[in-house]
């Protein structure tokens, strides 16, 4: 390292001091071992060995190697080793530490831990060992499953992918009885051929050698088909082991097939229940909405936003609540007048003009104003014209009462049969209040769509 | 003369297999993830630290020294916490002066034991260095022990009780015995980045948070203000 780097508070003669009495990792440097000491080469001084009596930290102990142990250089060792058994007193082991420089060891005897799952390791080890040994033993099952599987199923290739194919093993054993056949076929022509030497010139023994090793060639082809059939009785074991295999699958598939079946009938269940809930949800969203919407209209103003809304709820696909919205479209830029509007402003203003247009009334412009003006605090006044005036003044007299009893369908009838110039006063009055009944029966009619298809949701 | 900005973290204790170098890899990382400057020292002629520093992985990241040479080992701390924000010294598993150096010059000393009696001992006899060093510096070094490869067992309570009783003052967190961290040491990496939602990385995250706790000490204010707004998170 070209620059010299410190830290602040690090006394790093100080820790020399002390790191003294540990190894060196550092080989021994040459000159040092030849002048017994030496200097920090970077970093803080080192204290004088020939001032200190002591060697330089950087002079490993002469004794030890690059990274062993100087004996007399280590940490004093605990002079009696603490019993293992005994739990230390804390005061006690920090007076030992301070006496010895070493520690006492943590020796205590702890809580014996118990333990667990010995048992259960065992018992899983042994079930295993089970299976394998299932495993194992299965090719070792009759031949008379292999037989069956065929019968079963119908198709032999099938069946060798069930069982494993001993085509191999028949044709094998095929071929040897073959061979055997022709060996002894052979043998009886050579006996033949002996029997006709030995009359025509008595035996010889090359032909007795040549009859013995056919007789041996003949016991080494009953040997080996002997080997074979046992061969062939393994396989078989090991097809029926197979077959029964084969069952065991089939009744897995079986239960699968009717766990599927159980799981589908669940998740068409499920998805009733779901959609019943997505119904159940945006019907009841339309009813919010529509009560809403109502709410809005039976003020005077605009019910522009409500009227939006509740269109968005409804969709394209009802023809009959489009129609009530289209209807409530007409008035929803303006607003309609209240009922309650619309009976103040029949008592005060149309009732009174009506009346003054009567023959009654027409007594020259002073009683005119003054009828006029009485009019417009004395209502009543039109119950005695329903008693004994003429027509107009009755219809007025009998709307006035509808109105005041909040029936504001029959007010407008009893208004439309009004005549003359009557009519005309009372043509605006009219087109409001017959606006407030289209407003009405429209959210009427829409909120109680609503409340049904919640009702049928449910 | 360079002023240290930088903490200074050593793992050290007389025993081998403690656990200083998968102590030291995993805050290491851990902290490097977090964004801080992370420095390496590895100060055990083992090199156990080198070794999975050169395997590419995580660790490969940040910069590390193999330093040696006892005398070398306070110049070369002094000059990595200039430029970084912790330095991390993996120091032998034996009484050596290249620990000694590296215990003068730190921060905080941790002391990883495993629960058996040698590893208490040797980590009382690393606490008594510790001690030494600081009394021959005039500077109060602190120290934790660090319980390692705690298996769930009485022992370990009974090992974190003895440390207590022997002034090895033990951190409340430890890293409990996971095969995570083992794997982690064949791809120079740390749980905290091979499975960070694992409990092995929950470990670590403890333990950090304790040393940092130690290292980069918050106002009371800060802290009363983090511990209110934990207690409000927790369920």
């Amino acid at each position: 390292m070209s620059r010299k780097h410190s830290l602040p508070n690090v006394d790093e003669e100080a820790l020399a001091a002390l790191a003294r009495q540990f190894p060196s990792m550092n080989p021994p440097p040459a000159e040092a071992r030849d002048a017994g000491q030496s200097g920090l080469s970077s970093g803080p001084a080192s204290p004088d060995p020939a001032s200190t009596g002591s060697p330089s930290p950087s002079s490993p102990p002469s004794s030890s190697t690059s990274y062993g142990f100087a004996a007399e250089r280590r940490m004093p060792e605990p002079a009696d080793k603490p019993e293992p058994r005994s739990r230390p007193d804390a005061d006690e082991a920090r007076g030992r530490l301070a006496a010895d420089g070493a520690p006492p060891a943590a020796s205590a005897r702890p809580e014996r831990p118990r333990r667990r799952g010995g048992r259960l390791l065992a018992s899983l080890a042994l079930l295993i060992a089970l299976v394998a040994l299932a495993v194992g033993l299965g090719p070792a099952a009759p031949p008379q499953v292999r037989d069956w599987l065929t019968t079963t199923i119908g198709d032999p290739t099938v069946v060798d992918i069930l069982t494993g194919s001993r085509a191999r093993d028949d044709a094998q054993r095929a071929a040897l009885a073959e061979a055997l056949k022709g060996a002894q076929d052979q043998a009886a022509r050579l006996a033949t051929r002996l029997d006709a030497i030995e009359a025509v010139g008595g035996s010889s023994a090359a032909a007795a050698r040549r009859v013995d090793a056919l007789e041996a060639a003949a016991k080494a082809a009953d040997a080996r088909m002997a080997a074979l059939e046992s061969s062939g009785r393994a396989a078989d074991e090991k097809i029926a082991a197979l077959g029964g295999r084969g069952d065991a699958a089939e009744a897995a598939l079986d239960e699968n097939a009717k766990r599927t079946a159980s799981l589908d009938e669940a998740v068409k269940t499920t998805a009733g229940a779901v959609d019943g809930l997505a119904k159940a949800g945006k019907a009841q969203k339309l009813l919010l909405t529509m009560l809403h919407l109502r709410s809005a209209s039976q003020q005077a103003g605009p019910f522009v936003a409500e009227l939006a809304a509740a269109r968005a709820a409804v969709g394209g696909d009802d023809a009959e609540l489009a129609a009530a919205l289209k209807t409530l479209s007409a008035s929803a830029q303006t607003g309609v007048a209240t009922t309650q509007e619309l009976r103040d402003s029949f008592a005060k203003l149309i009732g009174p003009r009506v009346l003054a247009l009567s023959p009654a009334s027409q007594q020259g412009l002073t009683d005119r104003t003054k009828a006029w003006v009485q009019s417009m605090f004395v209502s009543r006044a039109s119950d005695d014209a329903a008693a004994g005036g003429g027509r107009n003044e009755r219809i007025v007299a009998l709307a006035e009462r509808s109105l005041t009893r909040g029936q504001l369908a029959p007010a407008v009838d009893q208004i439309a049969l009004l005549d003359d110039e009557a009519a005309v006063v009372a043509t605006e009055w009219l087109r409001n209040a017959s606006a407030r009944l289209n407003v009405d029966k429209a959210t009427a009619m829409l909120v109680a769509q609503a409340f049904d298809r919640v009702a049928g949701a449910k | 003369m360079q002023e240290s900005v930088g903490k200074i973290l050593v793992a050290a204790t007389g025993k081998g297999g403690a656990g200083k170098s998968t102590t030291i890899a995993c805050l290491a990382t851990f902290w490097h993830k977090a964004g801080r400057k992370v420095a390496l020292v590895d100060s055990d002629p083992n090199q156990t630290l080198t070794r999975w520093h050169a395997k590419r992985g995580v660790l490969s990241e940040m910069m590390l020294t193999t330093q040696l040479d006892e005398h070398a080992v306070i110049p070369t701390v002094a000059e990595m916490a200039g430029r970084h924000d912790i330095v991390l010294v993996d120091c032998a598993g034996f009484g050596n002066q290249a620990m000694v150096f590296a215990i003068g010059a730190a921060d905080l000393v941790l002391v990883p034991v495993m629960t058996d009696e040698a590893n208490v001992f040797e980590a009382v006899r690393t606490f008594k260095i510790i001690e030494s060093a600081s009394l021959l510096t005039r500077r109060k070094i602190p120290a934790r022990s660090l319980l390692c490869r705690v298996k769930r067992t009485a022992i370990a309570a009974h090992a974190r009780a003895q440390l207590l009783a022997l002034n090895a003052a033990p951190l409340a967190a430890q890293l409990n015995d996971r095969v995570l961290f083992q794997e982690a040491t064949f791809h120079g990496s740390s749980p905290s980045v091979l499975a960070p939602s694992s409990e092995a990385a929950r470990d670590i995250a403890g333990v950090a948070a304790e040393v940092e706790a130690l290292l980069w000490p918050r106002p009371a204010a800060v802290r009363d203000a983090i511990h209110q707004q934990q207690e409000l998170h927790e369920p």
